[in-house]
C-alpha cells in the first residue's frame, strides 16, 4: 500500500474510533439523564410517604381529639367523640392560621363503623384556578394511610364510656 | 529532505500541543463535574439531614416521656443551630441553607449543638388539660450543673431521675466555685436557690476560659420565675434585663414549663416557644368549651344528675365559666410577648382542674378531660 | 473484539443498576404503617363495646376485657356463664365479631392478615388456641409485621395472648 493510502486508512480509523467514542459518551449521558429522572421521582415519592407518616402520627396524638383519663396516661388509638365534633369546627376556623401548618395539604376522615357515619375533619386540597375562573384540584396523587381506632362517646353510653369501632383515613395530596 | 524533516517536527510538536490542550480541557470538564456534584451532594446531605431531623422530632414529640438518643458521629464536624423569633422556630445546619421553620411545635434547645449524640425528649404541657408536647433537644456534650438545695421550688430528685442519660450533675452550693466543664462543648448552670448567680458576680474559675456563649445559666427566683444569665469575661451578665421570665404551670412532678426553662437557650427562645403553647391552648380551649356545652345539654335533661349539671354550669366554680375565663385571659396573654400577662392562666387552670376533679370524684359524671 | 468488550461492560453496568434497585430495602412508610396498623387494630378491637342481647336485656361488654376474658375461662364449657349474646357462646361471639371487624377494615383495604389468640395456662403448658382468623391468602411466605402481644389476664384461667400479623 502506498504511504498516502495507508495514511488515509489510519485517519479514517482514528475518526471512526472518535465517532464511536462520542456515541458511547452520548449514550452514557442519556442513560444518566433517564436515571436522574427516575431518581427524582423516587425521591418525591419518598418525601410524600414521609409526609404521610408525619401527618398520620400528628393526627393520632392530637390533644384536640385524644381520649384522656384525667391525670392518667391518655388512651392510645382512641378519639373522644364529644371533642371531635367541636374539633372539626375549630380546624376549619383556624385552618389557614394554624392547622395548615400541622397537616398541610391533606384530607382527614373519621369513619364510625357501628353507626355507619363519616366525618371529614380536615380537607385542604391543592387547587389551581383555570382561565375561565373555575377552581380545580391540582394534585396527582392522594397517598392514604389507615388506622383503626375506637370512638369514645360518653353521652351515647349515658354517662359511661362507650367505645365504637372506627377508623381514620389520612390522605396527603401530592 | 530537510523540508520534510521540518514538516514532521512541526507536526509532532503540534500533535503534542493539541494532546495537551485537549487533555486539559477534558480533565477540566470532569473535575468541574466532580466538584459541582460534591457541592450538590453536600447540599442534598444538608436537606436530607434536616428533613430526617424533622421526622425524628415529630416522632419524639408524640412519644412523650420517651428519650431518644440519636447518633450524630457522621456529622461531628457540623453545627446544628436552633432559634425562635416572633413565634416561628427554626433549626438547621449552620453555614448552609438547609433549615426547617416551625411555628407550631415548641422546641427548647441551646442555640448551637455540635457533638456526636443528640438527645431528644418530650413532655406534655398541661394547663390543666394537655395542650401540646414540649420537645427538649440537647446533646451528650452539653453539661447541666444543678445546685442550690431542694427549696421546694424545684423537685431535683424527680429531674435527676427523669433525665437519666443526660449529662447532668447536682452539686452543692459549696462546690459551685470548682465546677469543671471537662471536655464539654457548652455548660448550663441551674441555680435553684436564686442567690448564687447574679449580675456582676464571678463565674467559676474553670469556666472562664470557655467562650462566653458556651457558658449560660438559669436562675429560679421563687417557684414561677426565672432569670437567664450568660458569661461575659469573668462575670455574669443578665440576658432578660429587668423583667423576670414567668413560668406558667401548675407545678407537680415533671413540670414541662420548668424543665423547658432549663433546656431553653435564653429568655427569648423560652418566651417565643411558650407563645406557641398559648396559641395552641386557645384552640384547645375552644374544643373543650364545645365539649362542655354538650355535657351541659346532656345533664340538663337528666333529673338524676343535678349535681353534675351544677359542676358544669350553675355552681361556683363551674366548668363553663372557668373555660370562658381561661379564653379571656389568653387574649390578655397575647397582648405582648413578655408573658407577664400570662401568669393569671395558672388560676383559671386550677379552677378547671378543681371542677374536673369534682365531676370525676364527687359527682361520678362525665369529666372534661 | 473491542466492541465485544464494550458491550460486556455496558451489560454489566446495567445489571449492577438492576441489582441496586432490587436490593433496596422496604420503604420506611410501609413498615411504619403495617406495624402501626396492626397495633391500632388489635388495640381498638380489644377495647370496643359490642351490643349483646342477653337474658337481662341489652348489655355492652368490651370485646377483649369482657368477652375474650370470659372465653378463656369458659372455653371448655358449652355455656358462657357471664355473656350469652343471642344465645351464642362467648368464644363464638368473639370470633365472629373479630372476623367481621378485621374483614371490614384490613380486608376492605386489601391487606392480608393473620390473627390469633391463645390461652397460656401456666409455665410449660401447651397454649390453647382460642381464636384463629386469617384473610383469604393469609401471610404464608410473605413479609409481615406484628402488632406485638396483647396480654389479658383471664382470672385464674391464665394469660390470653393475642397477636395480629399484617402482610401486603
Amino acid at each position: 500500500m502506498t504511504i498516502n493510502k495507508k495514511g488515509q486508512m489510519q485517519m479514517t480509523e482514528t475518526i471512526a474510533v472518535l465517532f464511536i467514542f462520542f456515541v458511547l459518551l452520548l449514550f452514557g449521558i442519556i442513560f444518566y439523564y433517564k436515571y436522574q429522572q427516575v431518581a427524582v421521582k423516587e425521591k418525591q415519592e419518598e418525601l410524600l410517604a414521609a409526609r404521610a407518616m408525619d401527618t398520620t402520627l400528628k393526627m393520632l396524638f392530637l390533644p384536640e381529639l385524644m381520649c384522656t383519663k384525667r391525670e392518667a396516661e391518655p388512651e392510645d388509638n382512641c378519639i373522644d367523640v364529644l371533642k371531635m365534633r367541636q374539633a372539626k369546627a375549630t380546624f376549619r376556623k383556624y385552618m389557614s392560621d394554624y392547622y395548615f401548618g400541622i397537616f398541610s395539604y391533606a384530607r382527614i376522615r373519621v369513619v364510625d363503623l357501628v353507626d355507619k357515619q363519616e366525618l371529614v375533619l380536615y380537607d385542604k386540597e391543592k387547587t389551581k384556578v383555570l382561565d375561565n375562573g373555575t377552581m380545580v384540584g391540582d394534585w396527582e396523587k392522594l397517598e392514604k394511610t389507615y388506622f383503626v381506632v375506637t370512638l369514645r362517646d360518653e353521652i351515647k353510653g349515658q354517662g359511661e364510656a362507650r367505645y365504637d369501632l372506627g377508623y381514620i383515613e389520612v390522605g396527603v395530596y401530592s | 529532505m530537510a523540508y520534510r524533516d521540518k514538516k514532521g517536527q512541526i507536526e509532532v510538536t503540534f500533535n503534542w500541543v493539541y494532546i495537551l490542550i485537549a487533555g486539559a480541557v477534558i480533565l477540566l470538564f470532569f473535575f468541574g463535574l466532580v466538584f459541582k456534584q460534591k457541592a450538590v451532594s453536600e447540599q442534598n446531605l444538608g436537606n436530607d439531614l434536616v428533613r430526617i431531623m424533622d421526622s425524628i422530632f415529630t416522632g419524639a414529640g408524640v412519644s412523650e416521656k420517651t428519650k431518644n438518643f440519636i447518633d450524630l458521629s457522621g456529622l461531628a464536624d457540623y453545627t446544628l443551630y436552633f432559634d425562635c423569633v416572633d413565634g416561628v422556630g427554626e433549626y438547621g445546619l449552620k453555614g448552609t441553607s438547609a433549615r426547617v421553620e416551625n411555628e407550631v411545635d415548641p422546641l427548647f434547645a441551646p442555640r448551637e449543638i455540635k457533638g456526636t449524640q443528640l438527645i431528644v425528649w418530650s413532655l406534655p404541657y398541661k394547663l390543666p388539660y394537655k395542650v401540646i408536647d414540649f420537645l427538649f433537644v440537647t446533646s451528650s456534650n452539653t453539661k447541666y450543673f444543678l445546685f442550690g438545695g431542694n427549696t421546694g421550688v424545684f423537685d431535683v430528685e424527680s429531674f435527676m431521675n427523669s433525665t437519666e442519660g443526660f449529662k447532668r450533675d447536682y452539686v452543692t452550693s459549696e462546690q459551685y466555685k470548682s465546677i469543671d466543664p471537662g471536655k464539654n462543648f457548652q455548660v448550663r448552670l441551674v441555680d435553684l436557690s436564686g442567690d448564687i448567680i447574679g449580675k456582676g458576680k464571678e463565674v467559676p474559675e474553670k469556666l472562664q476560659a470557655m467562650d462566653n456563649n458556651k457558658v449560660t445559666a438559669v436562675v429560679f427566683r421563687g417557684s414561677n420565675q426565672v432569670d437567664y444569665y450568660q458569661k461575659e469575661g469573668e462575670r455574669w451578665t443578665k440576658l432578660n434585663y429587668n423583667t423576670p421570665v414567668q413560668i406558667v404551670s401548675l407545678g407537680g412532678e415533671r413540670d414541662a414549663a420548668k424543665y423547658a426553662a432549663i433546656f431553653a437557650a435564653d429568655d427569648k427562645v423560652y418566651k417565643c416557644n411558650m407563645q406557641k403553647a398559648f396559641k395552641r391552648l386557645k384552640y384547645i380551649n375552644e374544643v373543650y368549651s364545645g365539649k362542655a356545652e354538650e355535657m351541659k345539654i346532656f345533664y340538663s335533661s337528666k333529673t338524676f344528675s343535678k349535681e353534675c349539671f351544677g359542676y358544669i354550669q350553675e355552681g361556683k366554680p363551674n366548668l363553663i365559666d372557668a373555660l370562658s375565663s381561661q379564653a379571656n385571659l389568653l387574649q390578655g396573654c397575647f397582648k405582648d410577648n413578655t408573658l407577664s400577662n400570662c401568669g393569671k392562666l395558672i388560676e383559671s387552670a386550677m379552677e378547671i382542674k378543681t371542677v374536673n376533679d369534682n365531676l370525676g370524684e364527687k359527682g361520678d359524671c362525665i369529666t372534661l378531660y | 473484539m473491542i466492541g465485544l468488550v464494550i458491550i460486556v461492560i455496558l451489560i454489566t453496568l446495567g445489571m449492577l443498576f438492576m441489582a441496586i434497585f432490587a436490593l433496596k430495602e422496604d420503604p420506611q412508610k410501609k413498615i411504619f404503617t403495617r406495624k402501626g396498623l396492626a397495633y391500632s387494630t388489635v388495640s381498638a378491637g380489644m377495647k370496643m363495646n359490642i351490643e349483646c342481647n342477653d337474658e337481662v336485656g341489652k348489655v355492652y361488654p368490651q370485646l377483649g376485657k369482657d368477652i375474650l376474658d370470659q372465653c378463656a375461662q369458659d372455653y371448655q364449657d358449652p355455656l358462657c356463664i357471664k355473656y350469652n349474646c343471642e344465645g351464642k357462646h362467648c368464644c363464638q361471639v368473639f370470633n365472629e365479631t373479630m372476623s367481621k371487624m378485621l374483614n371490614s377494615t384490613l380486608g376492605g383495604w386489601g391487606k392480608s392478615f393473620e390473627f390469633s389468640a391463645r390461652l397460656v395456662q401456666g409455665k410449660g403448658s401447651i397454649p390453647v388456641g382460642l381464636s384463629e382468623i386469617k384473610s383469604k391468602d393469609g401471610c404464608q411466605g410473605k413479609e409481615r409485621d406484628s402488632s406485638g402481644l396483647f396480654p389479658i389476664q383471664a382470672g385464674s384461667a391464665g394469660l390470653v395472648e393475642s397477636v395480629l400479623y399484617i402482610c401486603d
